[in-house]
């Protein structure tokens, strides 16, 4: 036990670091780029008196309903892909090529559809953040062995007992490790389409600090960012070994 | 007709057929305006619209500079992390110091450090370095320090019986044994570089494709807008064979890049 405990203090040795150093560094305000904790700490209160509640709120609903509607077509789209050959066959190609594509390039071609609201940012997560899904599905479904198959038919499982007991089940850690990678996409298509289109929203208001040349104030949305991108991967984290906690030799395809 | 070519012209057929599918009803969904009004170019009108480009040499010279940017931000990025993580990936003490920073430098959304970054280092070539860098430094890093730090123990307690030096375990066993972890990091890292390469284009107005894609948009030109962003996917895709090709190429010894027979 106290090797875990001196492994999670070594761990927080080296961020512990860098804070002081930056408070330490930074308190005269001799760096014009990296301004003192003080002058960051004041930008999160005059940005909490301006909105940040509503900032927040905006990044953080667009952020979870594309991820969602991102997942369920993902995991939908993927299951047809890996069950039915024909449709794979036909598809794959193009779900290949536009996965090729930077998918920030598809905050221009939203807006130009859809304009600079919310439903502008949720349409690019839901599509761009789509295709790991839809990728990882494949390869999970299309791995679930032969003899499980066999053996889910020779007790009569029924449609829907097959499809979530063995198909989506067996595939789930492929396609866990896929919605993974779509979060950390998601995450940055948020902040790109509100940073190039939007006027609410973290990314927005870093951006519009940065054209005012607020230093403090660019940092403490960039930091807020940051914490947000941290958290939301690190609760993954947790879920992900909690549902795959019946996978041999360890859940973690990542690390 | 046996099964296999039968199969084999169901792929070469099937993908043609879903493409002009495809096609069609991108031509009539953009022709009639049926979504977006007018926001939609036609296929056609994109086509033309990059043949127009491809005859120019402002075309290719955004081409040309987001892969150069890419090209060296990579190096830069690559060459750091390997030597990183490699050092990392030798001591435990170092991962365990080391776990938590990296972890929260990956999960972090780089392109969030943009605007301070054009702050600091205006709209130049320095600045998309730095972003790439920043972004494109910790897959490799990570893939380059469990290759080195979760090497088969058996081949290393091996190694040791034949008294190999401490060097020569390394260079035998240790380096060849990472390379191919070290390959999956690289085509992550590769990815995010091109990702920040033109996504510092879209967002500072550095120069390259990101550029090139924002001021189409602005122009109204959806016609440009769309061949440059599928122009990126052909890059992107391009490049994606160029590291099968060359993975192929330097991990022919490896399990994973074994083929069974037929």
């Amino acid at each position: 036990m106290s090797r875990v405990l001196l492994r999670r203090v070594r761990g927080l040795a080296l961020p512990a670091l860098l804070v002081v150093l930056w408070i330490v560094l930074t308190q005269g305000g001799g760096y014009l780029y990296f301004p003192p904790i003080g002058d960051i700490i004041s930008s999160y209160r005059t940005w909490w008196d301006n909105g940040l509640g509503t900032d927040l709120a905006s990044s953080l609903i667009s952020l979870v309903v594309g991820y969602a509607v991102a997942v369920v077509a993902g995991i939908t789209v993927g299951y047809l892909l890996g069950t039915f050959r024909l449709l794979r066959s036909a598809f794959a190609p193009y779900i290949h090529l536009v996965r090729s594509i930077p998918p920030i390039t598809f905050v221009p071609i939203c807006v130009l559809l859809l304009g600079l609201g919310a439903s502008m940012r949720i349409t690019v997560i839901a599509v761009g953040a789509a295709f790991p899904v839809i990728l990882s599905t494949i390869d999970g479904v299309r791995g679930i062995p032969s003899e499980m198959e066999d053996m889910a038919t020779a007790f009569r499982l029924s449609p829907s007992e097959r499809l979530f007991q063995l198909t989506l089940r067996g595939a789930s850690p492929s396609i866990l490790a896929g919605m993974k990678t779509s979060l950390t996409i998601a995450i940055i298509l948020i902040v790109t389409s509100e940073m190039q289109a939007s006027t609410q929203g973290i990314g927005h208001f870093v951006i519009a600090a940065s054209r005012t040349f607020s230093i403090a104030d660019s940092w403490a949305g960039t930091i807020l960012l940051g914490i947000i991108g941290y958290l939301a991967s690190e609760l993954f984290s947790v879920y992900q070994r909690r549902a795959l906690f019946w996978v041999q030799g360890g859940s973690n395809h990542d690390r | 007709m046996n099964l296999t070519s039968h199969r084999a012209r169901e792929r070469l057929f099937l993908p043609v057929a879903t493409g002009v599918l495809l096609l069609a009803i991108w031509q009539l969904v953009a022709a009639r305006q049926l979504i977006g009004s007018g926001a939609i170019p036609t296929p056609v009108a994109s086509a033309q619209a990059l043949w127009g480009q491809v005859r120019t040499g402002g075309f290719w010279g955004m081409i040309g500079t987001t892969i150069g940017y890419w090209v060296i931000g990579l190096a830069i990025a690559s060459a750091l992390a390997v030597l990183l993580g490699i050092a990392i990936g030798l001591s435990p003490i170092a991962r365990d110091f080391t776990q938590s920073f990296v972890d929260f430098a990956r999960s972090f959304p780089h392109v969030a450090l943009i605007p301070i970054a054009v702050i600091i280092f205006g709209t130049s070539m320095q600045m998309v370095l730095v972003m790439v860098l920043v972004g494109a430094l910790w897959p490799l890093l990570i893939h380059a320090t469990d290759g080195v730090s979760d090497l088969d123990p058996v081949a290393l307690d091996t190694a040791r019986a034949f008294r190999l030096t401490r060097s020569e375990r390394f260079r035998h066993v240790v380096l060849p044994g990472a390379v191919p972890m070290m390959a999956a990091g690289m085509r992550i890292s590769a990815a995010i570089a091109l990702i920040l390469v033109i996504v510092t284009g879209m967002i500072a107005g550095s120069p390259g494709l990101g550029r090139g894609i924002v001021s189409a948009e602005q122009a109204g030109d959806s016609a440009l807008m769309y061949a440059l962003i599928l122009t990126t996917g052909l890059i992107g895709l391009a490049l994606n064979g160029v590291f099968d090709l060359t993975e192929r190429r330097l991990l022919h010894w490896h399990a994973s890049q074994r083929r069974l027979a037929p």
